[in-house]
């Protein structure tokens, strides 16, 4: 299925495109990899002229931090793209249906009441992630019931839905950001502007994950995304499964996006801006944008993790600050472009 | 061989919207279902379609209930035009029509895809326009293309005995005459290619011109049916209508 | 040697007029867990009305009317307790509420704080002279806390830690290690027991990447408890890749401490710094 769709409603230009982003991508990934507060380059590393400590730092802290800094790049700029794609909406963000404030508020109820909730320490420094997720599965479940299953009313009522869970999740965050403590609340602060600073080759399993899951969940229905867009009635018509191609597109961006905040906090514009500006440059069609927002999004947040670690070296910037920094006013562009037409 | 609505009634809320419907298009052969606002024609066709189940009756594609239809096997059957939805993103024209072929995996299909593209592109008229984005069009050349696009999920090679049924809903509407003329002549070469043609029109004399057969839908009954001669009379349709209705012996029908 | 300093000190404070001793003093509210602590010191616990929420040692006073936190005072709920006087650190807020709350007349103070160990026995002084009690205040000091004072103030003279190097860490919440820059309780921590903040090229709290924490390679590691909670054990947290490859971690010296005593700045903390500074002269 992917070769036929994807060979045939692909240009060549597109093609060469994503050629360039992969590049693009390598080039990030090599950059990242060599520079660091630590002094160890990749030379040094291949080589065999590095001490065994560099070896370590590169193996078990920078390797990790940088894959992992791609992999949810990747997945937020696929399921960004996709997410667009189904509520035919350029506006739509991984945020809007309600997945990341879900995912927030159960890390938020870790970070603030753990040691109060949680006895003994049961699953170790993953006991975050693990709350992340189980907050981002609650709210997709939220979503499917409220929804009957995705089907009912089509997408405008999911996003009516993500809106109320989203401030219903603001409020427990503030009520929880009202009890916590100095060093609490610290923590709860940095952490929702992001940051890969956990990172560790742990924390790196489940990003492989999620980006299975777009790889073989969202990719693969790019050409069903396209039909999509003539409206829910044309797509069926033309023998597109609507309420599955919508059940999967929804609970495998909620996964996506759930894991990715679980992972490092909240991280904005990635998913908004990146398929925008892959549109811009290369056209509309999901076969091209999917890939396309997967390999830029994973160079941006490669390049964004690299300016957090040493811009302020030794303190570090969160990266969902820089992203917002260089998305914000980017957005504010697009929009001026869009409506110049 | 045809497309068959079978006793067919549907209700939503309370209203009755079709009572003991039943009708069909045989291949090869143009229907036109007219009647007045809120007959329920829409209904009809989109229970033809699949997009509404009927509370009664039964909807058959040739030999299959459509209920043992897949959704990717219906559209092998047919294909539909109706009211179109805003498209959001920047696609080109070629790029929508391309979108009549999702994606049949089909090899034989697939080797005459691009030139199938061109040929539909030709039959109405757009081959200046492949390359322009689709927003940027007037609004009889976004018809146009979508008319194309369900010309394309219809191509077949030229020996195939595969089924072919064309449903449009009012496909002539924000068409200028010229082109309005074209469409049906396409139509009713389509219709000599064996391809079966449903069609929901408001002008009479679109009807009486180019149908086989016309049925006369009011309050949710097919109240009459049969050839445009035998349907189009003028009491039947004064009645209907609730204005003063002339027909000549060209089958010109004249209200004012 | 000491009673001049402690005689220095008394004047000093004498000075501050924001130490001058109340006149009516029988109905107290603070706004700061030192402060509390330090009322408890001076064994004046009864005068307490309400103290706030950071205010969790000794426990008794968990059991008093709570105010809420130090940062978002109602102006309302606290002269409902009808205070007559209100002790409270710069922290206190927010500083609408602080104006409108001295406006009534009600005697407030905050007590100045610069981390030091100078600025804990100025706190248990100007607290003490603020309730009268100046001179219990100093037996006090002399009696429980002299000891740890001297051989705080001996340490740093003797230059016996100068060169360990040393980080404090407040918690590792799914970022890097959040860790104590200049102008923070923990940069005051670590000049108590006369060691070198690694850290000192940023102000304040903030997140430290594992690459930066290595290249400094800290001797001895400081966690508050709450801190450690997410993963258990000291040697569980020595694993952490953050920390895993620092000659602290390696050997193993890293500390867990109740946040309040390490960073609080009250009279725990002059014994804290003591059993820490003496840990550190063993390290390296």
């Amino acid at each position: 299925m992917i070769n036929s769709s994807f060979l045939k409603f692909v240009t060549s230009t597109q093609i060469n495109l994503l050629i360039v982003f992969v590049l693009l991508l390598f080039l990030s990934f090599l950059l990242a990899s060599s520079t660091g507060s630590y002094s160890i380059n990749l030379i040094e590393y291949f080589s065999g002229n590095s001490s065994e400590l560099q070896n370590k730092v590169f193996e078990q802290i920078r390797s990790p931090r940088v894959l992992l800094a791609g992999l949810v790049g990747a997945s937020l700029g696929i399921s960004g793209a996709s997410l667009q794609g189904l509520f035919r909406n350029p506006l739509a963000d991984p945020g809007l249906i309600g997945v990341s404030a879900g995912a927030a508020l159960g890390a938020s109820i870790i970070i603030v009441l753990g040691s109060s909730i949680i006895p003994d320490y049961i699953f170790g420094p993953l006991i975050l992630p693990l709350a992340a997720v189980t907050g981002a599965a609650s709210v997709i479940y939220l979503l499917y019931l409220f929804t009957k299953g995705f089907g009912y009313q089509g997408v405008t009522y999911m996003l009516l839905v993500g809106i109320a869970v989203n401030a219903l999740a603001s409020v427990g965050i503030g009520i929880l950001t009202f009890i916590s403590s100095d060093s609490e609340l610290r923590g709860l602060t940095f952490w929702t502007m992001g940051s890969f600073g956990a990172a560790n080759w742990t924390l790196v399993f489940p990003a492989l994950l999620i980006i299975l899951v777009t790889i073989f969940f969202l990719i693969p229905f790019s050409r069903q995304l396209d039909l999509l867009q003539l409206g829910e009635p044309e797509a069926y018509r033309l023998g597109v499964d609507v309420k599955k191609l919508k059940f999967r597109v929804i609970i495998s961006s909620a996964i996506v996006v759930g894991v990715s905040v679980s992972l490092s906090g909240m991280i904005g514009f990635v998913g908004l801006v990146v398929p925008h500006l892959m549109r811009l440059i290369g056209g509309v069609n999901h076969n091209y944008l999917l890939p396309a927002s997967a390999f830029f999004g994973a160079s941006i947040m490669i390049t964004a993790d690299l300016l957090a670690r040493i811009l302020i070296s030794p303190a570090e910037l969160p990266v969902g600050l820089l992203t917002s920094a260089i998305g914000a006013p980017f957005f504010l562009w697009l929009i001026f472009r869009i409506r110049k037409t | 061989m045809s497309l068959t609505l079978k006793n067919i009634s549907f209700k939503a809320g309370d209203i009755n919207i079709l009572n003991d419907v039943s009708l069909s298009v045989k291949k090869g052969e143009i229907v036109s279902l007219v009647g007045p606002n809120g007959a329920g024609k829409s209904t009809l066709l989109n229970i033809l379609t699949g997009d509404i189940n009927p509370d009664s009756g039964g909807v058959f594609y040739e030999n299959y209930n459509l209920n043992e239809l897949t959704i990717l096997d219906r559209s092998f059957y047919r294909s539909v035009m109706s009211q179109s939805q805003q498209i959001v993103f920047d696609f080109s024209v070629k790029e929508i029509i391309e979108m009549g072929w999702l994606d049949k995996g089909n090899a034989q299909f697939s080797e005459h895809f691009d030139q199938a593209v061109l040929d539909v592109s030709s039959v109405c008229q757009l081959d200046n326009l492949l390359e322009r984005k689709f927003n940027k069009l007037s609004g009889g050349e976004q018809r146009r293309v979508h008319f194309a696009r369900t010309l394309l999920q219809l191509w077949r090679p030229s020996d195939s005995m595969d089924p072919a049924y064309m449903l449009l809903d009012e496909p002539t509407a924000n068409l200028d005459l010229y082109f309005e003329i074209k469409l049906m002549e396409i139509i009713k070469k389509k219709a000599v290619d064996n391809v079966g043609v449903f069609l929901i029109l408001h002008d009479l004399n679109l009807a009486a011109k180019f149908s086989d057969k016309i049925a006369l839908i009011n309050k949710g009954k097919i109240v009459r049916y049969g050839t445009p001669r035998e349907v189009l009379k003028p009491n039947i349709l004064e009645e209907i209508y609730n204005l003063k209705m002339n027909v000549d012996g060209n089958l010109k029908v004249s209200y004012f | 040697m000491r009673n001049v300093c402690l005689a220095i000190l008394i004047i000093i404070f004498d000075i501050q007029s924001s130490c001058e001793e109340a006149i009516n003093k029988s109905r107290i509210i603070v706004a700061g867990g030192s402060l509390t602590e330090i009322i408890y010191f001076l064994n004046e616990q009864e005068k307490l009305v309400a103290v706030d929420i950071t205010s969790n040692y000794p426990k008794k006073a968990t059991e008093l009317p709570s105010i809420g936190y130090v940062r978002s005072l109602s102006t309302e709920g606290v002269l409902s307790l009808n205070p007559n006087l209100i002790l409270g650190e710069e922290d206190m807020g927010p500083p609408l509420v602080v104006e409108q709350i001295k406006n009534t007349g009600v005697d407030l103070r905050v007590i100045q704080e610069d981390y030091s160990l100078d600025s804990i026995t100025g706190k248990i002084l100007c607290v003490g002279k603020i309730l009268g009690v100046t001179e219990k205040a100093t037996k006090l000091i002399k009696s429980k806390l002299q000891m740890n004072i001297d051989n705080l103030i001996n340490v740093n003279l003797d230059k016996v830690n100068i060169n360990k190097k040393v980080m404090i860490i407040l918690g590792m919440d799914g970022t890097s290690p959040m860790v104590a820059g200049r102008q923070t309780s923990g940069n005051g921590f670590i000049g108590m027991i006369g060691a070198t903040n690694i850290m000192n090229s940023f102000e304040g709290w903030k997140p430290v990447s594992a690459e930066s924490i290595l290249v400094e390679n800290p001797d001895l590691i400081i966690i508050t408890n709450r801190g450690l909670n997410n993963f258990g054990t000291i040697e569980k947290l020595a694993k952490h890749p953050s920390l895993a490859f620092t000659n602290a971690a390696q050997n193993l010296n890293i500390l867990a401490i109740d946040g309040m005593s390490l960073l609080g700045f009250g009279p725990r903390t002059i014994e804290v710094a003591n059993t820490v500074a003496e840990k550190l002269k063993s390290i390296n």
